[in-house]
């Protein structure tokens, strides 16, 4: 980084538009729940919850450009999340 | 890579300046970058935290020894353990070793001028402080009754006090221990001088990267289940309350997926910590070196899979008991693997009884009873017979100040010299040494004896056979305050009057003792080279304190 005008411009870019991109679909999270689609909001919002860990991950966790390293390192979440949805499920599918 | 380029102090001896010498004013420690600084300002912060904490508690131990209660209301009692438990967990242990060693010793282990990000590091402090304030302000405002745990419906619901400050203090805490641990890992990761390879790295540098990993992966869901506690107190969201469709024990579950790996950010550390201590004084290269390093990353794994043993009269399933209780026999493997290679590395040793050893044995003993009293908690028959008891208080304090307080006094008294260039008074710390040890043992002891004869914990009316118990409990907590304070005493005397120590006085093969003591801003005066693996103590052995300075072979080449 130069610290010229332009490499800043290009680095808070990136970051603002996902940011933008996240609110918005936060409001789509919202107004789905408005929406009298039964058993189909648990499933909408389960997909918008997807794209904006997605967006997250790949725009301002910047994971597209990031070393193998740096993606092995993230990626750990995902399979801490995997520990913590399966050993929460065991629980939840198995009462009686 | 070019923000991270090594940068050691000059090679001139006249400018190597200590870090305590280059700024006196206090800005220069308070917008200070240098790594060693943060952890005194640490140290600092968590040390008065400990003493509010210890208050609180000090209050409980003395309201205890009526059983029909005899200067707090019930509401008062519940407010009382609740700060201790808050303060105690998330301003205290879980900063405790890493924050404080770990930020002063961490980088001169591995060879580092600094930290990777020092300004994320300072951040962290004030992050520390900002949820300080959060707690200072519910001790203010009269405090918080829902025990630390935070359970819904009542801290959703039912509870009149400050949830929802006490909730956010915790939560920007959390953020600290964030920064901490990105910190940690992205140093150990980049920074390692040449020659310190994964299997050179002393195992307090390994206990401190495992537990960077524990906090940046379990810190941020704990963050989330206090944000929904607080979503549900503030605007009703239906999550947590039952009579709305939500499952309280979702966040029983969501909790401690935090909170029990909290326990392995507490204890990792202090295995770091003892590890150093016993490999020096036993003057033996650690026993299982390899083994070691794989049990601290086990448990770091396997502690993120044990959390429903919390759960066990929560409503949680059969099938998920069984898997949970399965699972908690499993992370006491490398525990114990632990236990046996810290045995063997004293085995034979040329054992010396200086403070940091008393306080690493007193470790042992404790961290020992505290692991086997949780196998009996870690069986669902026992645990259900037991929940809520006294037994399950005196075991996670058998594991939480037992061993992470022992072992962070060993560090304490282990890295005095380093930190501050001075001596302590050697048998005024093992006096403190054994009071502690004594004191926690008529402290708890007592404890694990009520609880398996039913007392329950969080009542201050209780039938008087029980008193005994806590009288003889408080007489303990008693003994543990002046344990606590004496350091304060002969630690700040040392301070001004302590016999300057000398550069490396254990006689240490860690490349944090080939440094000046107090080391200079940049820790080192030239890059240090690694040729060989840690603990070479076979080769120096205790006879060097009787050829006093004779260089350490084969550690490093800092000087």
């Amino acid at each position: 980084m130069n610290g010229s005008s332009g490499d800043h411009e290009t680095l808070w870019r990136g970051p603002l538009l996902a940011w933008s991109a996240l609110l918005a679909l936060a409001a789509i999270s919202l107004g789905s729940a408005y929406l009298p689609l039964g058993a189909g909001n648990v499933a909408v919002n389960l997909v918008i919850a997807v794209v904006m860990a997605a967006v997250l991950a790949i725009f301002l966790m910047d994971l597209r450009n990031g070393t193998t390293l740096v993606r092995i390192v993230a990626s750990t979440g995902l399979f801490w999340m995997i520990f913590m949805f399966v050993l929460t499920f065991s629980d939840y599918l198995s009462r009686g | 890579m070019s923000e991270m380029t090594l940068q050691y102090a000059p090679t001139e001896e006249s400018v190597a300046t200590s870090y305590l010498d280059e700024g006196h004013t206090v800005l220069s420690w308070l917008l200070t970058t240098d790594h060693k600084r943060i952890a005194i300002l640490y140290a600092l912060s968590i040390t008065a935290f400990f003493f509010i904490g210890g208050v609180a508690i000090g209050l409980v131990r003395l309201e205890l020894i009526s059983p029909t209660g005899w200067f707090m209301t019930s509401d008062e009692y519940n407010r009382a353990f609740t700060i201790h438990g808050i303060i105690m967990v998330w301003f205290f242990l879980v900063p405790s070793i890493p924050a404080t060693m770990g930020n002063f010793v961490l980088p001169m282990m591995i060879g580092a001028p600094d930290v990777a990000f020092p300004r994320l590091n300072l951040l962290s402090w004030y992050l520390y402080l900002i949820g300080a304030s959060f707690t200072v302000y519910v001790l203010l405002s009269g405090g918080v009754d829902t025990g630390w745990t935070f359970y819904p419906p009542f801290s959703s619901t039912y509870s009149h006090s400050s949830v929802v400050p006490a909730a956010i203090g915790v939560f920007v805490v959390g953020f600290s221990s964030i920064a901490t641990g990105v910190n940690f890992m992205a140093t150990v990761h980049l920074l390692r001088a040449p020659g310190m390879t994964w299997f050179r790295l002393p195992l307090f540098a390994w206990s401190m990267y495992v537990v960077s990993m524990v906090m940046v992966l379990a810190t941020p869901v704990l963050a989330m289940s206090l944000l929904l506690i607080c979503a549900e107190r503030l605007f009703g969201l239906p999550i947590f309350d039952a009579s709305v469709g939500g499952d309280p024990v979702l966040f029983q579950h969501l909790f401690w997926f935090y909170s029990h790996p909290a326990v392995y950010i507490m204890i990792l550390p202090a295995m770091g910590v003892v590890s150093e201590v016993f490999a020096c004084f036993a003057r033996r290269r650690v026993f299982g070196y390899a083994f070691m390093v794989y049990a601290l990353l086990t448990i770091g794994v396997v502690g993120f899979m044990v959390w429903g043993h919390h759960m066990f009269v929560a409503g949680q399933s059969p099938l998920a008991n069984l898997i949970f209780s399965f699972l908690s026999f499993i992370v006491a493997v490398p525990s114990a693997i632990k236990v046996f290679n810290w045995t063997a590395t004293l085995y034979r040793g040329q054992i010396g009884f200086e403070a940091p050893m008393l306080y690493a044995l007193g470790f042992l003993g404790l961290f020992t009873i505290g692991g086997l009293t949780g196998l009996f908690l870690a069986s669902v028959p026992i645990d259900i017979a037991a929940t809520d008891s006294y037994f399950v208080v005196a075991h996670f304090h058998t594991i939480m100040v037992g061993g992470t307080v022992s072992a962070f006094m060993a560090g304490i008294h282990y890295w005095w010299p380093k930190v501050t260039g001075r001596r302590y008074h050697e048998f005024a710390a093992q006096l403190a040494a054994i009071a502690m040890f004594l004191g926690f043992n008529l402290t708890f002891i007592p404890q694990f004896i009520m609880g398996w004869l039913g007392m329950p914990r969080r009542y201050h009316f209780y039938p008087d056979v029980f008193q005994i118990w806590h009288v003889l409990s408080s007489g303990g907590a008693a003994m543990l305050a002046v344990a606590y304070l004496m350091p304060l005493g002969y630690l700040g005397w040392s301070l001004f009057n302590g016999d300057r120590a000398g550069d490396n006085p254990w006689g240490a093969t860690g490349l944090e003792w080939q440094t000046p003591s107090p080391p200079p801003k940049r820790n080192f005066l030239r890059p240090p080279q690694v040729t060989s693996a840690p603990y070479q103590y076979h080769d120096i052995g205790r006879a060097r304190e009787e050829v006093e300075q004779a260089p350490v072979e084969g550690r490093g080449d800092a000087r």
